[in-house]
């Protein structure tokens, strides 16, 4: 769970500052040339604003607890942990929490001192898609997440969905049932033609299920 | 205790008025029945006393030769169900105050003698009784889903809702057989002395399946389920409201009552099986509503995940399991209703049930995308809402019994937020398009009824406790008896 949350703050605080500042440099250049924006439009900037705002907030509501903080969601379970105590409590030591947050820290720093000074003191204005190549290649195209989670991610499962669908449930399961109900029917079919109507099939039968009864009665039971 | 019987018998005495009362004022009669019964409901709720072990009962003698009581009672467990019951029901009734219905009598009679049935699984304290009313709560929803049902392909829908009938009932006819041989082992069908029944592991091990079979139709729990998605798709709105809001809880809270205390060693037997079935229908079933272009089968496949979930709970054989499972089963209701309330706004809206031919929604009624959005956050169980509290708890039982099942059934958090989420996306974000571009905004009534929901859906999310204090008693006896 502390992997997952290192790797989502450093996606976030790695992304952000060059987003921001991206987006800095943008708006100095259309002020300038009129030139529309391409990588990164105001929605974008205003999702940012809102995420961050709110993962201020999140933070705020989780202060570190070596430095005498109360942890607001901390008791937020606790009524349904009422008779069972022990079973919410594992928390994580305080090394590891230091340690988490040197490691968001220091990343964040660094990130925002590198855009800071390619955006920002350098002047640098970004370059269009074809030309950007290395780690900023990889920064533009958000670590090709989005690509990767379609390719192992969404193309699979959607593959699943469409097999599960109609091979297995329409075909295999609901066919399982089906059978079921058409095995019955045409048992039916058959036994059905028995009683044809023929007086002379009938008292065969009950002479035969006569003999049958004898047979039971006398030498086998 | 009398009130026992007066709330049992309140929706049966307003199911006849309603036919009587005429096409005109049936709605309205039915209402008042609904929201009687509610109201004895919370009548109920100071007589019972939070954390009281001793649950209210009422008994009389009704057949002498076999012997069988019309015996009621009520634990903390059966509570919280009959509320979910009481309150849903006129909550569903009030989703069609502003719908022409035809021959409207019959239909509102019918849906109070569905409440009738439901009731009485819940009360019922004799194997007997309860069958009986286990099969009469069938018989409703069999002619509301046939009769009253929206798809024009009449033929498809009678073999979908037939489909439906046969299959549950012949689930039912093995719990019969299940309870017959009890009886001959115990000479008597009540629940307290079924749970001290001393049964050899191989008789338990039939008999577990003879009950099993029967409940995961009606959960329904995979490879049982091929009867929903179909009869949820036809039936009327508020059948489907009544079936997977109230009546697939009749199969789980019936896991917990007659069949982990009844056969424990039988229970313990076939757990790791299905456990895993219940594991695999929650993937299963997610996976499945990704693809889903009808909204209805999207939420018939989603609301079969989220089952099989509680169903892996409850046979975790937890504390936690038995609390997630209780909690979900009641925020579920609430969800899922709120949910298809939703699918038959648009529908009434639209005229259509496809995914892709909606969008932009959001643009025209912003009321209805709000309302929609909360109670679509909550079914994917954010935290603060009720489903959170349901699924954590479950998610820690699955983790109690096997960490890698755990990990597996997780993904449903994941999958359900991928589906619901991008359903949300398709039907109400986007561009309006000729379909949705009329689409009218909430009405007073339809706003009270999102209201009313979401006031549910955080009351739990936030406050858990009062709901724990009712149901951990009972299920506390119930986890003493399953794990003897």
């Amino acid at each position: 769970m502390g992997c997952c949350f290192l790797s989502f703050a450093n996606d976030s605080v790695l992304h952000v500052p060059f987003s921001i500042f991206d987006f800095y440099r943008r708006v100095q250049r259309y002020r300038r040339t009129k030139t529309p924006f391409t990588r990164i439009s105001c929605i974008d900037y205003d999702s940012l604003v809102v995420l961050a705002a709110l993962a201020a907030l999140g933070g705020a509501m989780g202060m570190p607890e070596f430095l005498g903080f109360h942890h607001w969601l901390k008791g937020f379970l606790a009524p349904v942990f009422v008779a069972n105590p022990h079973a919410a409590e594992h928390g994580l030591s305080h090394s590891t929490e230091i340690g988490l947050m040197a490691g968001a820290f220091i990343g964040a720093v660094v990130s925002i001192a590198y855009a800071y000074y390619k955006y920002v003191a350098q002047k640098q204005l970004p370059d269009e898609e074809g030309s950007v190549t290395g780690l900023g290649k990889v920064i533009y195209h958000k670590y090709y997440v989005d690509e990767i989670y379609n390719t192992i991610v969404v193309k699979p499962i959607m593959f699943l969905s469409e097999i599960f669908h109609d091979v297995v449930d329409r075909t295999f399961v609901d066919g399982g049932v089906n059978l079921t109900g058409k095995v019955t029917m045409l048992l039916g079919n058959q036994v059905r033609k028995i009683q044809s109507g023929y007086i002379g099939f009938y008292l065969l039968m009950m002479v035969l299920s006569i003999v049958a009864i004898f047979v039971f009665v006398f030498f086998i039971h | 205790m009398m009130l026992l019987v007066i709330i049992l018998f309140l929706p049966l005495l307003f199911s006849l008025l309603t036919f009587l009362s005429g096409n005109k004022y049936a709605k309205y009669v039915a209402l008042a029945g609904g929201i009687a019964t509610f109201i004895g409901c919370v009548l109920l709720k100071p007589m019972f006393v939070a954390g009281n072990l001793q649950p209210l009962a009422v008994a009389y003698p009704w057949i002498a030769n076999p012997v069988i009581n019309f015996s009621l009672s009520l634990d903390g467990l059966a509570f919280v169900l009959v509320a979910l019951t009481t309150f849903l029901v006129p909550l569903i009734i009030f989703t069609t105050v502003g719908k022409e219905i035809e021959n409207a009598k019959s239909f509102y009679s019918l849906v109070l003698l569905m409440e009738f049935g439901l009731l009485g699984v819940f009360l019922a304290a004799d194997g007997f009784l309860y069958y009986i009313f286990w099969e009469l709560a069938l018989i409703p929803i069999y002619f509301i889903a046939l009769l009253w049902g929206e798809n024009r392909d009449v033929e498809f829908r009678n073999r979908a809702i037939f489909k439906f009938f046969i299959y549950t009932l012949a689930g039912s006819l093995l719990m019969l057989l299940g309870f017959v041989y009890l009886y001959q082992k115990s000479g008597s069908f009540s629940v307290s002395a079924l749970y001290g029944l001393g049964l050899t592991d191989t008789e338990q091990s039939f008999l577990f399946w003879a009950f099993f079979i029967a409940f995961a139709i009606k959960i329904p729990v995979f490879p049982f389920h091929t009867w929903q998605p179909d009869t949820y798709q036809e039936a009327p709105s508020a059948g489907t409201m009544l079936l997977a809001g109230i009546m697939l809880k009749m199969g789980l809270y019936s896991l917990l009552r007659w069949l982990l205390p009844v056969l424990p060693h039988g229970v313990m037997l076939w757990t790791p099986l299905v456990i895993v079935l219940a594991v695999i229908g929650v993937i299963y079933g997610s996976v499945i509503a990704m693809k889903q272009d009808n909204l209805k089968k999207l939420l018939a496949y989603s609301s079969f995940a989220h089952v099989g979930l509680i169903t892996a709970g409850i046979f975790t054989l937890t504390r936690e399991g038995f609390q997630g499972a209780t909690v979900q089963m009641f925020a579920h209701g609430f969800n899922v209703v709120g949910l298809f309330f939703a699918a038959e706004i648009i529908l009434q809206r639209t005229g259509t049930l496809c995914i892709s031919q909606l969008g932009g929604i959001r643009n025209v009624a912003p009321k209805f995308a709000t309302a929609f959005m909360v109670v679509v956050l909550a079914s994917v169980a954010l935290p603060t809402t009720n489903a959170f509290i349901g699924e954590f708890l479950l998610l820690y039982g699955v983790y109690e019994y096997n960490t890698w099942l755990s990990v597996v059934a997780g993904l449903t958090i994941i999958l359900g937020a991928v589906y619901m989420l991008r359903m949300y996306q398709l039907v109400m974000l986007g561009e309006t398009n000729s379909t949705t571009e009329g689409f009218r905004d909430l009405s007073r009534n339809e706003l009270i009824v999102f209201v009313l929901i979401i006031i549910g859906i955080f009351q739990l999310g936030l406050a858990p406790k009062m709901f724990m204090t009712y149901v951990q008693p009972s299920l506390d006896l119930i986890l003493n008896y399953s794990l003897r």
